[in-house]
This record gives structure tokens, C-alpha cells and sequence, in this order.
């Protein structure tokens, strides 16, 4: 496939213009709904790339708490709030953290490979709860985020980090995009189906995990540092607890992993649920995010996006349909 | 199965697509909406009693029945739009509801905020989003201290916690000498709340009577934990019979249930500078001891204001139970949003005011609230003073309820620091400037 | 001619079983080397532990003159030593065509290069060429769980020569395949594998098979190989003759018995005509007829693989019929749900014996009538008791302390429990000690004699044949002799 044919990239491209130009015209709260959607989707878009693989974390708010708070420590202790030095440092420290942890990771599967997340998890936010030089239970307040010499204030900023935060996660998707059409990428049937043929062919399932861990990572770091400057506050309970992990995995299975625009669409539906559901329902607004994912799991078992996909293989010779028939005859 | 998901689909996305277009406030009322716990683990001990407490005082705000000198209708003569929503989820999500609450659906006053968490991390927001914000209950001196120290939008209408462990430091002085010679310890949780006011209540003691010596080591157990077996044995092993515990919430209550199995409260004198909520839940199950922090709460009762009888008997009427502190703190905020409101339409000729005059007839303000009168005294103006009552709480059979014995009523001026000074260095420096009888 | 593999003294234990035992082989450039020996000789567990699927305990592996001892799956197969699996492995949710991609993928690159594009025209061009090398092309687009057996063994067998091994390794490649299918797909298999002059080894049951193919055959008996030689030279010998192909194995003697045609003498209690089974889209049986008269002890005779199991878990409702009667007189047991077996008077002791670790070895007897609710229970046990008094000895002790034969016992007696009219054992004497083999052959002795309906199946009838009415031997999922 080339470049141009590739309807994703298209997609993404299209994607970004119209974010860009939504901008000048949605209201500021609805412009922070859609910054903290990119952030959150970019989490879930890690987790794709591991459920892929039949692997599914309870503790990705392990890279997102680390690279939000690596964020909100260089603004409290080295005073850097320079937008693209504290994403890279909190992509970084989430990837060397999930490259070091995927050494024992790497080894789990299923259930096991879950829980053990989800307590590295619980680990990092009982240190960030107790210790009170790194914010404790009250977190950690940023100052206002810079653009290199660019230092916009109020809602100058705020409109700044989201055309930022816009452009970036637009790049993150497309490496992430043509990571899933590489060998790697498509080493996911393999890794989940059967990792002793994987080995006879040549490559280990261990080290494919580990690859695709370190991926979720950097997406998790990369979702954190994004969020934590569209806050602008970092805190364990919000960050690092482990119900923010389980959001991710709602939008995760909200999304479905047909592609990597799915996690965004995802994300900004699970934003937008949430907040009417949280106003109109103030006293159980969890009861409808609840029913909300039981009816995606009932009638859209592969998520939002299979929405997408079946209106693209309606008629043309799509893969899935052919296969059936072909599995029926067979 | 075709079919059914995408039409649902699209009823929603339309659902919402209608909501998305709704939302803008009515000109003609005060726009109040209240943050506090409606789900999880904060809500029946803190986020009911406060939400009953708001729609008790806002009803009596609308129909014009509080005693004086809140008795004209309204703020500022309009009604009171009250939208009160569920403060759970941690700072990441008050901050976007924040501002969903102003940029969406134009509030004009939040009043409200349980967690020193959601308190630290809408702090600037609020600030930034230019809406006038009365902190109702979170306890942390860092508000107008570190995170916004040229506060304009952003007030505290109550004691910041240094008061209410400075408070009990005082009271132990003058009232437990006995039981705190042999020295005293602390069991706090091991986070911010939990270490400051250790530390705020230790240095206190230093301050007033050095003579009264700290454990070696003291209790750090985790937050939440619900287990505390070796810390109540290393506590009945100890021999001071003083202890400090600002536990609240579960912990507590586990606390003082495996602590009565273990007969730990007849042997030891505990100080609880946030027992008050516990208390009121547990009743007769409550160890006898002190508790903080008046005036609000158990410590309430019998002080004869106005405001306060009314208070009292129109939640008991409401309810079916006496309004614990968290119903007092909120119904402050409120009672705070309307002085400022009617004095700021007084000083704008009669007319409805903007924000800003709203804000300047805040600003280094005195005025009643429920049981006592606050001054507006720190932080430039917008951190509150009251002074701080302790006391014995003790069952009372025959009230069938928890009663305070032994009160004494500490001046605001004695427990906090004086303007400009940061508290913890005030603590630290042997409070100085303060004003004790 | 050079040697591609050079093998010494390789040993490998689990636990006391000796699984490899002072194992020499040099393989030359350009051989075709068959492996042969009964099940558990430790013909695949020498292909794991060349391959480094395990670590060996002892000796050299020697791969092109380099040392591949300790080496990793993926650094020995990327060094040119593949292998290929007796049950297919491949992505059963994955097209052929993709199956193959991936493989090709793997085959061409490393590190950075595995984040460039997996599909390029290219790599595709050798992708369909490698499909017809094989013959598979038909199959292109079809999904892994759908193939036929032995499409899918040949897709395994591609699979393992995307990387052109210098050493390719082929684990039955015969297995699961119907006999009329083996020779052709045999054939395209060797004429594939002679186009890149690729030197194999291939473990095989099927003596026809090796002796169509091989060069020289390596016989395996208890972890050592016994006979090294030329195949024709291997097949008189004495220990294979022995040890690998049987008491009177004749090759290439067998008939196919017209199984249905002979009607027994009396009631059937156990009659099953015409059963096709399926695991999953690999059919297993294949009309296979079958009956048990009243009163007759029967033998189930086949090799591990052959679809003695999957007979006993379809009649007992383990598995569905796809086509066939099953019947217990006049009862249709494919219409039966499987828990109404017990209240029938069918016990099964399964060759894994299944007993629950909770419950005491009394406790697993009664087990059945628990839920059957019989009332002759007591009266029953104290038969059992009579017939196996070992098993009221231990009788009060949990389940998991026994040892495996005593276990194997407690699940003999359990299904005497409820096997009032028909009692199924599968490998009643398999994984045992000798001693208790042997007394497994006494105790069915005495059933014999007390009437009792039975069919055993075993991997040879070695020590039963003389109890034995009637032997069915079944050969890949088919009855191929009923005597």
C-alpha cells in the first residue's frame, strides 16, 4: 500500500484539519474535552496495541501517572515548563520504566499479565500518596505551560496546548499506524495464538511483548504528560489510582481495535458520556457509564468502530464477510 | 443485530448533540453550583450531611425565612439556582467539571469542595476561569499559601487545619496536664493531611510547654489501610497516655473499633482534631475523649445565636438528626456567597452587582455565619478566621446523643497565624504574634 | 558430503523418567533420515532438545560445525535448523496467505527492520510462489481453524521452509492425515523439499511411509536410540522388529476389515455405526463401527492419535456426534445428555483418572451415586471391595496423597460404581508401574468372569489380548481390523 492510497492516514490527516478548525468555533470547555480525549486516547491507542496481541492491562495508569508527574516534577523542582522538553521527558521515563518492567512482564500472560500491571500500578501510587515531596494525596500544581518562547496566559493557553497537543497526538498515531502495517506490528495472532510457532519461525513471543509493552508505554507517558498540561495539576487519586486504569480500559473496549483512529473517537465519546452523565445524573452517573459499556459489549462487541467497518465492507469485498462464507463452505 | 446498535447509536450521539447545544444560565438568578461527594466512600459521612445542609439554607434563602441579617430574599435579590454535583474522581476530573460547570453552563459562584485534592488541583483553575469560588471544607494551608498567593476569585470561609491542631495543643495545656505528662504520641495517616498536622499539634506542644515531651517514634500507618493491629499494640505498649490522631472517615472508624475491642481507649486520652464527623456517626460507639474543631457540629450546640438555633432545629425538622460539621461548613459558603452579595449591591447603589464589586465586599470582611463570625482576615482577604472550641464528648443516655463537656472557646486570633505569615513557619517559629487570653 | 548435524552423548531426564540417554547422530548434508520408535521412545523430545525448546542435561549439539547447545528457539531456528510440529501450529485465525506472510516477515527480518512494512509486493511474489511449491494456492485466502487436516499439516510443514533451512525437522508429518490422502501429500511434501535440496529428519509412525522416503532410519526405544542403519537394514532388524513395529507387524499387510459387515452373535449392549467426530474442524472419527454384545469384554486397540479417546469422550457425550448412531440397547446416547450416562449404568474411568483432590478416595468412588441417588450403593461398594480390597484399604485417604496407580484404581472403582450395565476404561494399564499393570489384568480377569459388559482401550493388547472377546483396532479414526 502507499502512502497515498492509505485511507488511515487520510483519516488522521482529516482528522487533524478538522480538530484544528473545530477550535475556532466549539465553546472553551468543550476545546478541554477534546485535549484531555486526545491524551486519554492516546492511552487506550497503547493498549490496542497490546489487546492486539490478546494482552489487556489493568495498570496502564502506571505510564500515564509517571508521565504526567514527570511533567508536574520538572515544574515544581527544575521550574521547565516548556511544552515539548516536558512531554519528552514524560514519554521517556514511561518508555525506560515500561522497557525495565517488561523484562518480568514479558514472561505473563492473560489474567497474570493484567493484575501484575495493575500492582505496579498500586505500587506507584502508594509512594506518590505517601511522600509528601512528591505532592502526597494533594498532588502537585503546575505553573503555566510554555511553548519554547512562546508563553501564552488563561485561555491564550489552553487553546495553544490543544493545536500542541492536536499536532503531536496526530504524529503519534500515524508512527503508531505504520508500526501496526510493519512485521512487528503484525506479529499479534502470532503473540496471541501461538508463541511456540512464533519461536520456530524465528522470533521469541517474549521479546515481541516486550517491544509492544514498551510501545503501550511511551503512549502511556506520552496520554499523561498531555494531560497533565491541559489540567494542569497532577494527583495520585485522578493520575495513578486504579479506576484510571479501568477508564482506559473502558474506552479501550469502547473504541475496539480496528484501527488507531478508534481510541480517539472512543475517548472523546466516553468524555462527552460522561460529563451529560454526570449532569443529569449527579447522584449515579457511574450506573449509566456502567449500562453504557454492558450495551457496548451486548450490541457492538468490537466497539465503536465496527460501526465504521461495516459500512466500509457493505458490498465491497470486505475480509471478514468473505472469510465467513468461505469458513461456511469449508 | 444489525440494525438496533447503529439506531441507538444515533439516538445518542443526537441525545447528546441536544445537550450540547443547552445549558445557558437564566439572567435573572444566581447561578451556585456545589461540589461535594454524592457517590463513594465520602458520601455518607461528609457529602449528604453538606448537601442537606446547602439545600436546607438556599430553600431558606429563596423564600426569605433566615433569621436576620440574612433575611432579605435572595443574593442580592435574585433567586438561588443551586446545582449541586458529585465531587468523586479525583482532581483531574473536578478540574474539567469546574470548568464544564463555568464555561458550559455559566455557574456564577462554586461553593463547596470536600478534598484537599480537588481543592489543590482546581485552585488556579478557578482563578483562571475567573468565577468566584468559596472553599468549603479542605483543610490545607498551601491554598493561598503556595499554589495561589495573589488569590482574586478564590476564598476559604473557614479555618485552614493549622487552626484546629494549634487549637487542641492549647487545650491539651490547659486542660490535660495530668494525662500528658508522661509525654504524647501521634497515629496519623502517612499523607499530607496526616503528616502536617502531626507536625502542626507537635510543634505547637514544644511551643507551649516544653516541658511535655513527644514519643521517640511515631505512628505513620498507610492511608486507608483499615488495619491496625501492630499500631495499637506499639500503642497500649507506650507509656505516654496522650495521643493525637487526625484519622477521619473509614480509618477511623476501624480504628476506634479494633481499638475498643483491645480496651485501648481506657487506658489512653486521645486527641481527635477531626473525630467530629465520626462521632456523630458512631454515637454511643465513640470512645469518650476530645474532639475538634468548634464551632460547628456537636460543638454548636448551645451556642445561642440566631442563626444557630434555627440551623439546628429546622435540619433536625429536615433530616431526623443533628447537623454534623460538614452541613455547617457548606451551609457557611452559602451564607458567605449571600453576604457578599447583598453588601456588594448596598455599596453598587442598589443595583445588581458584577463580580468583581462581589469579590471587594468579600475581601477582609467580618460577618456572622451560623455559629460564630468569621473574619476574612488571611491569605489578602480571602482566607476566613473563626475562633476554635474543644471540649470532652461524652454519651449522653438520657439525650439519647453525644454531648460536650468541659468547652473552652479559643479566640481565631490565638490559633492562626497572623496575615502574610506562612503557617507551617509560624509553627515553627513558636507562633508568635498570637493572642491568647 | 559434510555433516549438518553432529549430536553426542545427549542426555535428558524429568524426574526419574529417562527421556534421552546417550544419544549419537551425525546427519550428512542431503540425507532424508526417519525416526521411529513407540510412543514416549523420546523421538520428539529429541527434536525439542536439538531445536532448544529444552535445555538438555548433557552432551554436545553441534549445528554446521558450530555449538547450538543452550541457544535460544529463535537464535537456533534463525541459524537454519527448523521444524515443523505433529500437531499442526499454525495461526488458526490467520489466513494461509497471511500465515505465510507472517512467516516470511520473520524469515527476512530483524531488529529495525521488523518496524518496516510487513506487506510489500515483493515479499508477496514469494509468498504465492512458496503457496504453489506446496499446492496450497486453492487455499490462499481460507482462515487456519478451516483447512483440512491435511492441508493444514502441509501449511505447517511450509511454514517451517520459508527460511530455506539447512536442517528441517518434521515431527510426523503423516499424523492426523487419512490414509488415502498420506502418499500424495507425502509426495508433494519430498518433491518440495528436494527443490531446495533440503536435508530432514522426520519422526514417523507409518512404516510405509518410511520406507517410501527414508535413507536411513534411527529406531528410539526408552530414550536411546537403538539401531542406526540404513532402512531396509533397520527393518530386520531384531531390537526395531522388537521393540518398534511389534510382535508380527507385517508392513504393508494391513486390511482394511469391512467392519460393519460382521454382525455379533446375541444382544449388543454398546452398538455405534457409521460415527463421524470432529474436534473442532479436524474430523477425528471416521465412521467408525463399533459393538459390545452383552456380557463380552472388547479391546479398542490403536495408537496414541488414533482416536481411541475421542471414541470413549463421544459415547460418554463428551464430544457431539456429527453423523452415526451411538446406542446403549435401545437407548440413542447421541440424544442423551451426557450427565444421564451414570443413571444409565455407563462408567467411564478416563486415562487421566479425574478424581477430585478435595475429596478422600472412598468419597471419589461414591461420587457417582451421589448423583444418581442408587440404592444398592452400599451393597455395590462392598462388591467393589471384594473385587479390588487394595482400594478399601486406602480408602479413607485424600485423593491426592495416592499415588498414580493407587489413583488409578480409586478411578477404576468409580466407574464400577455406576457401571452396572457398560463400563468404558480408557488405558486402564497406561502410565502405571508393571506391578500394578499387572494387577489391573487380574482384577478385569475377575470382572470377565463376573459378566460384566466392557470395553478397554489400549495402545497394544500386549497383556489383555487373552481376555478379549473381540478387538477392534482402530487406525487414524477409523476401524481398520475387528477380530
Amino acid at each position: 500500500m502507499t502512502w497515498r492510497r492509505d485511507k488511515t492516514l487520510w483519516g488522521l490527516t482529516l482528522g487533524l484539519a478538522a480538530l484544528l478548525l473545530l477550535n475556532f468555533v466549539v465553546p472553551d470547555w468543550f476545546t478541554n474535552i477534546l485535549t484531555l480525549s486526545l491524551a486519554r486516547g492516546s492511552v487506550a491507542l497503547g493498549l490496542l496495541v497490546l489487546w492486539r496481541c490478546g494482552l489487556i492491562s489493568f495498570g496502564h495508569a502506571l505510564y500515564f501517572g509517571f508521565g504526567a508527574y514527570t511533567v508536574g516534577l520538572m515544574s515544581r523542582y527544575l521550574g521547565i515548563t516548556d511544552a515539548f522538553l516536558t512531554i519528552a521527558c514524560g514519554v521517556v521515563t514511561a518508555g525506560v520504566l515500561a522497557y525495565g518492567l517488561g523484562f518480568l512482564l514479558r514472561q505473563y500472560r492473560g489474567i497474570f499479565f493484567a493484575l501484575l500491571n495493575m500492582a505496579f500500578s498500586m505500587i506507584l501510587y502508594g509512594v506518590l500518596a505517601k511522600l509528601e515531596e512528591l505532592g502526597s494525596t494533594d498532588g502537585i500544581s503546575l505553573e503555566a505551560t510554555t511553548y519554547l518562547w512562546y508563553a501564552p496566559l488563561g485561555a491564550e493557553n489552553k487553546t495553544a496546548l490543544f493545536v500542541f497537543a492536536a499536532i503531536l497526538t496526530w504524529g503519534v498515531a500515524v508512527l503508531v499506524h505504520l508500526y501496526l502495517r510493519s512485521t512487528l506490528g503484525h506479529m499479534t495472532t502470532a503473540v496471541r495464538e501461538n508463541e511456540i510457532r512464533l519461536g520456530y519461525l524465528g522470533y521469541s513471543g517474549e521479546r515481541a511483548v516486550h517491544a509492544k509493552y514498551v510501545i503501550s508505554g511511551l503512549l502511556g507517558g506520552f496520554g499523561g504528560a498531555v494531560a497533565a498540561l491541559t489540567i494542569g495539576h497532577v494527583d495520585p487519586d485522578s493520575m495513578v489510582y486504579w479506576p484510571v486504569s479501568g477508564d482506559f480500559v473502558f474506552i479501550a473496549i469502547l473504541s475496539g481495535t480496528g484501527n488507531v483512529v478508534a481510541p480517539f473517537i472512543g475517548a472523546l465519546m466516553y468524555e462527552l458520556i460522561r460529563t451529560y452523565a454526570f449532569d443529569q445524573f449527579p447522584g449515579i452517573w457511574q450506573l449509566i457509564m456502567g449500562g453504557t459499556l454492558l450495551a457496548i459489549i451486548m450490541f457492538l462487541p468490537n466497539g465503536l468502530w465496527s460501526l465504521v467497518e461495516r459500512r466500509r465492507s457493505r458490498g465491497g469485498p470486505g475480509s471478514a464477510d468473505r472469510l465467513q462464507a468461505r469458513e461456511e463452505e469449508a | 443485530m444489525n440494525a438496533i446498535p447503529r439506531t441507538r447509536f444515533m439516538a445518542l450521539a443526537a441525545a447528546l448533540a441536544v445537550s450540547l447545544a443547552a445549558g445557558a444560565a437564566s439572567a435573572q438568578t444566581v447561578k451556585v453550583a456545589v461540589p461535594t461527594f454524592l457517590t463513594g466512600g465520602g458520601a455518607p459521612t461528609y457529602g449528604v450531611p453538606a448537601k442537606n445542609g446547602v439545600e436546607l439554607v438556599v430553600r431558606a434563602i429563596n423564600e426569605g425565612t433566615l433569621p436576620a441579617p440574612y433575611d432579605s430574599v435572595g443574593m442580592a435579590g435574585r433567586k438561588v439556582d443551586l446545582v449541586v454535583y458529585d465531587e468523586s474522581g479525583g482532581g483531574t476530573k473536578q478540574v474539567t467539571e469546574l470548568r464544564n460547570k463555568v464555561q458550559k453552563e455559566g455557574v456564577d459562584v462554586v461553593a463547596g469542595y470536600i478534598s484537599s485534592g480537588s481543592c489543590a488541583a482546581i485552585a488556579r483553575v478557578a482563578e483562571e476561569l475567573q468565577v468566584l469560588t468559596l472553599l468549603s471544607i479542605c483543610g490545607t494551608p498551601r491554598i493561598f499559601e503556595e499554589l495561589v498567593k495573589e488569590p482574586k476569585y478564590l476564598f476559604r470561609i473557614i479555618n485552614h487545619s493549622t487552626g484546629g491542631n494549634v487549637g487542641a495543643a492549647h487545650y491539651v495545656v490547659r486542660k490535660l496536664r495530668g494525662n500528658v505528662k508522661d509525654g504524647y504520641i501521634g497515629i496519623n495517616q502517612n499523607y499530607a493531611w496526616g503528616q502536617d498536622a502531626w507536625r502542626d499539634f507537635n510543634l505547637a506542644m514544644q511551643t507551649l510547654s516544653p516541658e511535655f515531651k513527644p514519643a521517640r517514634k511515631q505512628q505513620f500507618p498507610k492511608l486507608f489501610s483499615g488495619q491496625y493491629g501492630t499500631e495499637i499494640s506499639v500503642l497500649l505498649r507506650a507509656k505516654e497516655k496522650l495521643v493525637h490522631s487526625s484519622f477521619w472517615g473509614g480509618d477511623l472508624e476501624a480504628f476506634i473499633a479494633q481499638g475498643t475491642a483491645r480496651g485501648l481507649f481506657e487506658r489512653k486520652t486521645f486527641v481527635w482534631p477531626v473525630g467530629e464527623i465520626t462521632a456523630h456517626r458512631l454515637g454511643k460507639k465513640f470512645p469518650n475523649g476530645q474532639l475538634a474543631r468548634g464551632p460547628y457540629g456537636l460543638y454548636a450546640e448551645g451556642i445561642d445565636t440566631p442563626l444557630n438555633k434555627w440551623f439546628r432545629s429546622e435540619f433536625r425538622k429536615a433530616y431526623k438528626q443533628s447537623p454534623s460539621s460538614p452541613a455547617y461548613h457548606y451551609a457557611d459558603s452559602i451564607l458567605a456567597a449571600k453576604y457578599a452579595y447583598d453588601t456588594a449591591m448596598k455599596a453598587n447603589g442598589g443595583k445588581f452587582p458584577s463580580t468583581d464589586q462581589v469579590i471587594k465586599a468579600l475581601e477582609h470582611a467580618t460577618f456572622d455565619i451560623l455559629a460564630a463570625k468569621v473574619k476574612m482576615s488571611l491569605g489578602k482577604g480571602h482566607q476566613a478566621v473563626t475562633s476554635d472550641r474543644w471540649g470532652y464528648a461524652e454519651w449522653d443516655d438520657a439525650k439519647g446523643e453525644i454531648v460536650v463537656r468541659d468547652v473552652v472557646e479559643f479566640k481565631a486570633e490565638c490559633v492562626n497565624p497572623p496575615e502574610g505569615v506562612n503557617a507551617a513557619e509560624w509553627v515553627k517559629g513558636g507562633m508568635k504574634g498570637a493572642k491568647c487570653d | 558430503m559434510s555433516a549438518v548435524l553432529e549430536v553426542h552423548d545427549l542426555e535428558k531426564s524429568f524426574g526419574a523418567v529417562v527421556a534421552a540417554h546417550d544419544i549419537n547422530v551425525v546427519v550428512e548434508e542431503g540425507e532424508t533420515i526417519g525416526v521411529i520408535g513407540a510412543n514416549g521412545a523420546g523421538k520428539t523430545t529429541f527434536v525439542n532438545l536439538v531445536t532448544g525448546h529444552l535445555p538438555p542435561g548433557g552432551g554436545t549439539v553441534e549445528f554446521m560445525g558450530r555449538s547450538i547447545l543452550g541457544l535460544s528457539v529463535r537464535a537456533i531456528t534463525r541459524l537454519g535448523l527448523c521444524r515443523s510440529f505433529q500437531v499442526p501450529q499454525v495461526f488458526l485465525s490467520e489466513t494461509v496467505f497471511d500465515n505465510l506472510m507472517m512467516a516470511f516477515g520473520v524469515a527476512e527480518e530483524d531488529g529495525a527492520g521488523l518496524l518496516t512494512p510487513l506487506m510489500e509486493e515483493e515479499r508477496a511474489a514469494r509468498v504465492e510462489a512458496h503457496l504453489a511449491r506446496y499446492q496450497i494456492a486453492d487455499y490462499r485466502d481460507v482462515i487456519g481453524s478451516a483447512l483440512p487436516q491435511g492441508i493444514r499439516k502441509l501449511l505447517d510443514i511450509a511454514m517451517a521452509t520459508v527460511r530455506k533451512p539447512k536442517l528441517l525437522m518434521l515431527d510426523e508429518p503423516t499424523s492426523g492425515i487419512s490414509a488415502e490422502e498420506k502418499f500424495a501429500i507425502m509426495d508433494i511434501l519430498m518433491q518440495a523439499l528436494k527443490e531446495e535440496r533440503t536435508t530432514v529428519l522426520f519422526i514417523e509412525h507409518d512404516m510405509e511411509i518410511v520406507e517410501r522416503y527414508v535413507d536411513r532410519v534411527l529406531a528410539f526405544y526408552q530414550g536411546e536410540i537403538i539401531c542406526d542403519a540404513p532402512t531396509a537394514q533397520a527393518m530386520r532388524d531384531d531390537g526395531v522388529r522388537e521393540y518398534v513395529l511389534g510382535r508380527g507387524h507385517d508392513a504393508g499387510a494391513e486390511t482394511r476389515a469391512a467392519a460393519s459387515g460382521r454382525s455379533s452373535s446375541g444382544e449388543e449392549t454398546l452398538a455405534v455405526s457409521d460415527l463421524d467426530v470432529s474436534i473442532g474442524a479436524t474430523p477425528i472419527l471416521r465412521g467408525v463401527h463399533l459393538s459390545v454384545p452383552s456380557g463380552s469384554m472388547c479391546g479398542l486397540i490403536g495408537r496414541n492419535g488414533a482416536g481411541k479417546t475421542t471414541f470413549m469422550r463421544a459415547v460418554m457425550g463428551a464430544l457431539s456426534v456429527q453423523r452415526g448412531t451411538v446406542r446403549l440397547g435401545d437407548v440413542d446416547l447421541a440424544a442423551t445428555p451426557a450427565h444421564r450416562r451414570a443413571h444409565l449404568g455407563i462408567g467411564f474411568m478416563p486415562e487421566d483418572r479425574r478424581l477430585v483432590p478435595e475429596l478422600t478416595a472412598e468419597e471419589n468412588v461414591l461420587l457417582p451415586v451421589w448423583a444418581t441417588r442408587a440404592d444398592n450403593a452400599l451393597e455395590r461398594l462392598r462388591w467393589i471391595y471384594g473385587l479390588m480390597p487394595e482400594v478399601e484399604e486406602f480408602r479413607h485417604r485424600g485423593a491426592t496423597s495416592l499415588s498414580g496407580g493407587q489413583q488409578k484404581f480409586v478411578a477404576f472403582a468409580r466407574a464400577l460404581m455406576c457401571g452396572t450395565r457398560l463400563l468404558l476404561l480408557d488405558e486402564p494399564g497406561e502410565g502405571i508401574a508393571p506391578i500394578f499393570a499387572q494387577r489391573m489384568v487380574e482384577i478385569l480377569d475377575d470382572l470377565k468372569k463376573e459378566g460384566a459388559s466392557v470395553l478397554v482401550a489400549e495402545s497394544n493388547d500386549v497383556h489383555i489380548a487373552r481376555l478379549l472377546d473381540r478387538t477392534f483396532v482402530i487406525e487414524r479414526g477409523s476401524i481398520v481390523d475387528d477380530r
